[in-house]
């Protein structure tokens, strides 16, 4: 809880600082003007890195599938960008490469420079990672990611094929090396049990990723808990954390138990860097940004309050299918992608 | 041959059993496969091994040929199917059974739960309510479960099955001179086994014969130290008669190994184990074959899929 606490004071000194030095004003701040800068969607440093990144990110899969045409995704990103959110999220295998190609059109005009980038790869071979990592930065036009992640740990023996003697660990760093990502971490959805082994392979081999990015939800705090089991570490080790699935991929809401900012609160009112939230259109997005700013930290009876009402739903998992079923697995129906 | 309790079943089985894998391999024809067989058979061995989805079907029309004869009399038969929906596992089942030849099978364990939602899907998507009306069917005696990856999900599924007033008859793991050392089966699960009376299926005592490879232990050594296990049955891969005839030689001189013996033959293999790279299916996923093959585990039911799509 302490943690918590220092963590947030932290934030707010850093976006006061960063306001003023915007404003130029440089000493005797008024009050008033303090309170309207909590009105921005928080910014929050990134783990241990030097970045800081806006308390919501822009999921990237959503931009790129049929029910949206180019230009909606386009008018998407970069209202959002405009709006405060700077943490864009993507993946190697989203839509066959559309998400890529559309955000790296997004990102032109200026934009890129006001984004951090993260993307993600399927391989776990060496020369299956080196060559998604290159057709990541192709479609997204860049000459390099802010962040690139190992996608889909979400079985026991990833983390070992990640780490093996030319396994796709090595392709990331040889990337990092060459200037192509700046930052390396690891998302997946299935058990918190997964991340633990990936953190510990990692050690072992004497790695610290930068970020770790997994389900973090209403349902999740009752069930097979990252938020229980995994979240605590990567505080200790100050490792950026990434919430996803606020909402379940939108099943949570089928439970009729909670409503969509309130998912989104309480993503936020956890110790994560950034809640990357899926966004098909800009009333999707108007909602997501208010949620945003009109976010204040939860006090422990509200929490309480959320977690009463969706402990009955939550308790067989029956609304995270990506934890239960393999519906979200797409490399477990495309094993190719692995390498 | 040494014959053992299996679990709280009341059936004795042969403590080395028959591994139907093997039989499928393209060295092997039918008449070397139907000889190994009835020769494991006339040599004590009644606990014969296999699966839906070895070698296409093959391994199980082998077998059922070889079962003829009043053979099949003689033999405790277990077969696995992959499918984790209700649908997919009854119709495996019955492919089984017409490849089998037979009217009954006596086991039938749930294959490769080697994911963090196999459990849930067995119990959820209704492959485990298949066999359990199969059961009732007398299509099948007793139902267990396999797996090869990490002795994590085999407490999963145990846990799962408990949370559904469920035992399981029988579980089936990797038991051998390396898993002592490195993510162990034998550590975590065999216990709570023992505890709750559910019969311990060993497999893969030399991992297909890649724990030989590591050049620390012998084949008598791998069987000796698996029989030694607290297990009703080791499973043993057998695809020429010189094998057999090891298998019949290490029950022949096998003896409850003393602790001076155990500590011997574990700190043979302790420094190649430490990684699991004479261990590959809990560490890669070439033995995956439902990885490669993800059919087999059945489309998602209709109800799962709405959810997702809505």
């Amino acid at each position: 809880m302490r943690v918590k606490i220092k963590r947030r004071q932290t934030i707010d000194r850093r976006e006061f600082l960063k306001i003023a030095a915007t404003a130029s004003i440089l000493a005797n701040i008024p009050h008033n003007l303090y309170a309207q800068i909590k009105k921005d969607i928080p910014r929050r440093p990134l783990g241990s890195t030097v970045e800081n990144v806006s308390a919501l990110g822009i999921g990237g899969y959503h931009i790129g599938t049929k029910r949206l045409d180019e230009q909606e995704s386009i008018k998407i990103i970069r209202s959002a960008i405009d709006n405060g959110i700077n943490f864009l999220d993507n993946c190697w295998d989203y839509n066959d490469g559309q998400s890529e190609i559309r955000m790296g059109k997004a990102l032109k005009d200026g934009y890129r420079q006001r984004a951090f980038l993260m993307t993600k790869i399927d391989g776990r071979t060496k020369e299956s990672a080196a060559h998604q990592i290159d057709e990541s930065l192709r479609r997204l036009e860049t000459d390099h990611v802010d962040l690139m992640q190992f996608h889909e740990v979400i079985r026991l023996e990833d983390p070992d094929r990640i780490f093996a003697e030319k396994g796709a660990a090595e392709a990331m760093l040889e990337a990092k090396q060459a200037g192509k990502i700046r930052y390396i971490g690891f998302t997946g959805h299935k058990d918190p049990m997964v991340h633990l082994r990936m953190l510990d392979i990692a050690e072992k081999h004497n790695f610290k990723f930068d970020t770790v990015q997994m389900p973090l939800n209403v349902m999740d705090a009752h069930f097979r808990s990252f938020e229980q089991e995994v979240l605590p570490r990567l505080v200790k080790n100050n490792i950026g954390v990434l919430g996803m699935k606020s909402m379940g991929g939108g099943i949570i809401l089928e439970s009729k138990t909670i409503r969509p900012a309130e998912c989104l609160h309480y993503a936020m009112n956890l110790p994560a860097s950034v809640v990357i939230t899926g966004i098909d259109s800009m009333k999707i997005l108007d909602q997501d940004i208010n949620a945003g700013q009109t976010f204040q930290p939860l006090n422990k009876d509200d929490v309480a309050n959320l977690l009463e009402r969706t402990a009955k739903a939550a308790a067989n998992g029956k609304y995270e299918l990506f934890k239960t079923s393999d519906n979200f697995d797409s490399t477990a129906h495309n094993p190719k992608w692995l390498g | 041959m040494i014959y053992r309790k299996l679990g709280t079943t009341g059936e004795d089985v042969s403590a080395i059993g028959l591994g139907g894998w093997h039989l499928g391999d393209k060295d092997v024809d039918e008449q070397t496969a139907i000889r190994i067989i009835r020769t494991a058979i006339d040599g004590g061995i009644n606990f014969l091994d296999n699966s839906w989805d070895y070698y296409d079907g093959l391994c199980e029309i082998l077998m059922g040929k070889a079962l003829r004869d009043g053979y099949r009399q003689k033999a405790f038969v277990m077969t696995k199917i992959d499918g984790r929906t209700k649908k997919e596992a009854a119709r495996q089942l019955d492919d089984s059974l017409r490849r089998l030849h037979v009217d009954c099978i006596d086991l039938v364990q749930h294959h490769e739960i080697i994911r963090f939602e196999d459990p849930d899907r067995v119990f959820n998507e209704g492959a485990n309510e298949a066999l359990i009306d199969a059961r009732y069917a007398g299509k099948i005696r007793y139902i267990g479960f396999t797996g090869h990856k990490d002795p994590h999900i085999h407490l999963y599924m145990l846990e799962m099955a408990k949370n559904h007033g469920f035992k399981f008859d029988t579980a089936q793991m990797p038991l051998n001179l390396m898993d002592a050392h490195f993510r162990s089966f034998s550590k975590i699960v065999v216990p709570v086994l023992v505890n709750e009376g559910i019969a311990i299926l060993g497999m893969k005592p030399m991992a297909n014969g890649i724990i030989l490879k590591s050049n620390t232990v012998t084949p008598v050594e791998c069987l000796h130290y698996a029989l030694n296990l607290p297990t009703s049955v080791v499973i043993t891969g057998i695809d020429r008669m010189e094998f057999l005839e090891q298998a019949f030689e290490a029950v022949r001189s096998f003896h409850p190994l003393s602790s001076d013996e155990l500590n011997r033959l574990l700190s043979k293999t302790a420094s190649a184990a430490a990684y699991g790279e004479y261990e590959p299916f809990k560490t890669t996923t070439i033995f995956d074959s439902t990885a490669q093959n993800i059919k087999w585990l059945g489309e998602e039911p209709q109800e799962i899929q709405e959810l997702v799509q809505k």
